[in-house]
């Protein structure tokens, strides 16, 4: 599967993407992806409750993880997720 | 008057006097200031169905109540007129440092009447206030325009002007400030030029007085307090600027591209703010009194060596996916030409889209466009016809009119992307619907930046909403707009709203001016705000009708992306955000709603 | 060890945050033009730089004051007696940096005092441009060399 990385997620991750065999959901992506970067990594993506940050927003093939299954949403090698930082603009 | 300066500048443009006169302490009371208090006044003294340029419409500079002050972000000042790329109520708001500086001056706004006989520009210092020939400076950039100026008055100067673009009635030439800080929208820049008022330039030494200093110090640090904690004012724009915002609108599949015919940009990425950082940025640029500092300084290397402002994210877009460029050093270029030449940049980059593809269809052809063809991804001609777009040469004379006018002079105005005439920005609405709702219902013609949804939509501010469901999307978008319409009034920056909410904005507010009012009644003035501005629109002969969104939204699917099939559900949402708005199935407010707003 | 105003102008934005809440601080009201700190803008070359006194051990204010209503407390911290201040204004003039000024507000020399101990235009300063810090040899030579280069440039404005 894809994983693309944004923002300041981008500046720990030195890569705009990887690919990677996919896990069985969103939730052991999550504890993937921090392993493969580091801790720094780990701060951003998950919460204090061990799920995912607040101040991430994941997206699975371009829908908010919230509105696919959240933290449980299954994953396939077909699939793309998104890391992106709280962001805002306009 | 705490907070207010108490008076008001009335230049006749035609006769050349001024006259300082005191405000009118009931209209700052019910209208707040800036967009409001402009408003109010513009519809209290010209009649409605004057045309943009004529020598009966006038042209408001207004601040608000809470510019110029230690609120955070309080930099912003509006200008109100009849809007010539929209027939509607126009209102285009700015930061940099101008706001303040005509406050400090002893004034919270100007209204501008009639026509000068030959080019003016208005010299302020403090109580000195005078016409002054501008015959020298016709015909400058905005950046020329405000360097000579401070040659000849001083540094201390600060200056809002038009470039050649407004001069030249350009429908969508912007009022700049400060060099690069944009009234932008609505055609504001073309009022101006017609009035043959090239600048309005300012020196203040008096103080802002609040009422209650230390609690409204208390509330202002509050407010900065939370807006350095949130990850969005605090972290996320500081660091990439607005433009970070290309990659995730993107990625939900929500970034129009080729003129609205896709909504993903598979080069997206090149354009976006990560880029703009790695390869431009020189520093971050703070408007007067930002904590956020979004502005971006950046400068350019390669063929174009040049430093400047920009681009924001709507104006990289706009010029960017909307034409297929993933060019950024041409966007930026652009973007610089825009500033210099006094353009709003959403509607010329959507102009270009448009004609690129009235070109790809056959419908406009190389004689047309001066004997070369404009094709999407070309981003030397995007960078040539936003040049002789701003100085009305060539195909540019007719790209000046923005795109309905132009799409519609060769028989196709369906392919604009407008509402009310004016171009929708960077949020499709068919992947996001609330937007959509947003651009139809906005009173100044298609806009992001009167009801924000994208927050709620993609952004999870402040509460997570689904960008594909049409439900609850009414009713926080009055929200927003009423929000908004309250917090462009105060002189405050939007932005501020990512970080802060009312309760934050009502203590400033409260502690400002000394005057009590809750939350809930503040809000409310949003309310009527709202409701004046659509009044405004009606006189004109708006109806439901123009409350909509270009063909492409509302019948052809998405084709591909995560919003793939998607069109925008505009009418389901438009027949409750009425209902909530207190308006009948016509769009019109009820005598009951405008007797609880005080509008009868 | 005393503390001092350390300036960073590659993080400073231009936002004249410090200069709003050091006019407040100093007359309860809001004008940049009464601030004892002032940003200067160097656009074209993308650099702001925030100024303000720089607490000189042999202060040029305070040599110059016919009577003696300048002086100097045990940090170090240049500070006006306003019982004494006649308001001549010598001081104003003898600075080199530009750092001393008359308030609109109320006809008095303004001048940093570094808000007795817990300076406004540091705690407020969204970017860290300006940072209230132990003073060390190697701050305090690099505070110098700033303020001998602005002095510079301030020289070939003239």
């Amino acid at each position: 599967m894809k994983i693309q990385f944004f923002a300041n997620i981008r500046d720990i991750t030195k890569t705009k993407e990887a690919e990677i065999a996919a896990p069985e959901n969103i939730l052991k992506l999550l504890y993937l992806v921090s392993e493969k970067y580091g801790k720094e990594m780990a701060s951003k993506l998950i919460g204090a409750d061990g799920k995912l940050h607040p101040d991430m927003i994941v997206l699975l093939n371009g829908r908010h993880i919230e509105y696919v299954n959240g933290e449980e949403s299954a994953l396939s090698d077909a699939d793309t997720v998104s890391f992106f930082p709280r962001i805002a603009g306009g | 008057m705490n907070a207010w300066m108490g008076t008001i500048l009335r230049v006749n443009l035609t006769t050349g006097t001024v006259i300082k006169e005191k405000l009118n302490e009931k209209f700052a009371k019910d209208y707040i200031g800036a967009r409001g208090l402009g408003t109010k006044y513009y519809m209290d003294e010209v009649k409605h169905d004057v045309e943009p340029l004529s020598i009966k419409n006038n042209l408001i500079f207004m601040t608000g109540p809470l510019t110029g002050t230690f609120a955070a972000s309080s930099a912003r000042y509006n200008v109100v007129t009849k809007g010539p790329l929209t027939g509607t109520i126009a209102a285009s708001n700015s930061g940099g440092v101008f706001g303040p500086e005509l406050k400090m001056a002893g004034y919270d706004g100007i209204i501008f009447e009639g026509k000068s006989p030959k080019p003016v520009y208005l010299f302020i210092e403090d109580d000195e206030v005078r016409l002054e020939d501008a015959s020298s400076l016709w015909g400058k950039t905005v950046f020329e325009t405000t360097d000579l100026l401070n040659e000849k008055h001083g540094e201390d100067f600060k200056t809002s002007c038009i470039g050649p673009a407004g001069e030249k009635l350009v429908l969508f030439a912007s009022v700049m400030n400060d060099k690069h800080r944009a009234a932008g929208r609505t055609g504001v820049g073309a009022v101006m030029g017609f009035k043959n008022l090239k600048a309005v330039t300012v020196k203040g030494t008096k103080s802002i007085h609040v009422a209650d200093p230390k609690a409204f110090f208390e509330a202002c640090k509050d407010a900065r307090i939370k807006l350095k904690a949130n990850p969005v004012s605090g972290a996320g724009l500081p660091a990439y600027g607005t433009e970070v915002l290309v990659n995730i609108i993107n990625s939900v599949g929500g970034l129009p591209t080729g003129n609205w015919q896709e909504s993903v940009y598979d080069k997206a990425d090149d354009t976006g703010g990560e880029s703009l950082v790695a390869k431009y940025l020189v520093r971050n640029k703070g408007c007067f009194a930002c904590g956020i500092g979004c502005g971006r300084l950046t400068k350019l290397t390669g063929k174009y060596n040049e430093i400047g402002e920009g681009p924001e994210y709507e104006s990289a877009w706009a010029m960017g996916a909307d034409c297929r460029i993933n060019d950024l050093e041409a966007i930026t270029k652009a973007n610089y030409i825009c500033n210099e030449m006094g353009m709003d940049t959403i509607t010329m980059g959507s102009t270009i889209a448009c004609a690129m593809e009235l070109y790809e269809k056959g419908y406009l052809t190389d004689k047309d466009l001066g004997g070369k063809p404009l094709l999407f991804g070309d981003a030397e001609a995007m960078v040539d016809f936003v040049m002789k777009t701003a100085i009305r040469e060539g195909f540019g004379d007719v790209m000046a009119l923005g795109s309905y006018r132009m799409a519609d002079k060769f028989g196709h105005a369906e392919l604009s992307m407008t509402a009310k005439k004016q171009e929708m920005p960077a949020y499709d609405g068919r992947a996001i619907q609330g937007i959509g709702l947003n651009y139809a219902t906005s009173n100044r013609g298609g806009c992001h930046v009167r009801g924000y949804t994208i927050s709620p939509e993609v952004l999870g501010l402040p509460l997570k909403m689904d960008p594909f469901v049409t439900e609850g999307k009414a009713n926080i978008l009055k929200i927003f707009q009423d929000l908004t319409a309250v917090v462009d009034s105060l002189g405050l920056c939007l932005f501020t709203t990512f970080g802060i909410g009312l309760p934050e904005i009502a203590a400033m507010y409260r502690t400002a001016t000394g005057i009590e009012i809750s939350d809930v009644e503040l809000l409310n003035i949003g309310d009527r705000i709202w409701n004046l501005e659509r009044l405004y629109n009606l006189e004109n002969g708006f109806t439901k009708a123009d409350d909509t969104l270009p063909p492409r939204l509302l019948k052809d699917p998405i084709p591909a992306g995560p919003a793939k099939g998607r069109v925008n559900q505009l009418d389901v949402m438009l027949k409750e955000y009425y209902e909530l708005r207190g308006w009948d199935a016509m769009g019109v407010p009820t005598k009951d709603k405008l007797k609880a707003l005080g509008l009868v | 060890m005393s503390k001092i105003l350390m300036v960073s102008p590659k993080k400073c934005t231009g936002c004249k945050t410090c200069e709003v809440i050091c006019s407040f601080t100093k007359t309860s009201a809001f004008n940049p033009k009464n601030a004892a700190v002032t940003v200067h803008d160097y656009e074209d070359v993308g650099i702001a730089v925030p100024m303000m006194c720089m607490q000189c051990e042999d202060a040029a204010c305070k040599n110059i004051c016919p009577v003696s209503a300048i002086s100097q407390n045990k940090d170090g911290t240049t500070l006006i007696d306003f019982d004494k201040c006649i308001g001549c204004k010598m001081c104003v003039s003898a600075c080199p940096f530009g750092n001393m000024s008359v308030s609109y507000e109320n006809r008095r020399l303004t001048k940093c005092d570094l808000c007795d101990g817990a300076p406004k235009c540091a705690e407020f300063c969204p970017s860290a441009a300006i940072t209230y810090v132990e003073a060390t040899g190697l701050n305090i030579l690099r505070k110098k060399e700033l303020a001998r280069r602005f002095k510079d440039l301030a020289e070939e404005e003239v």
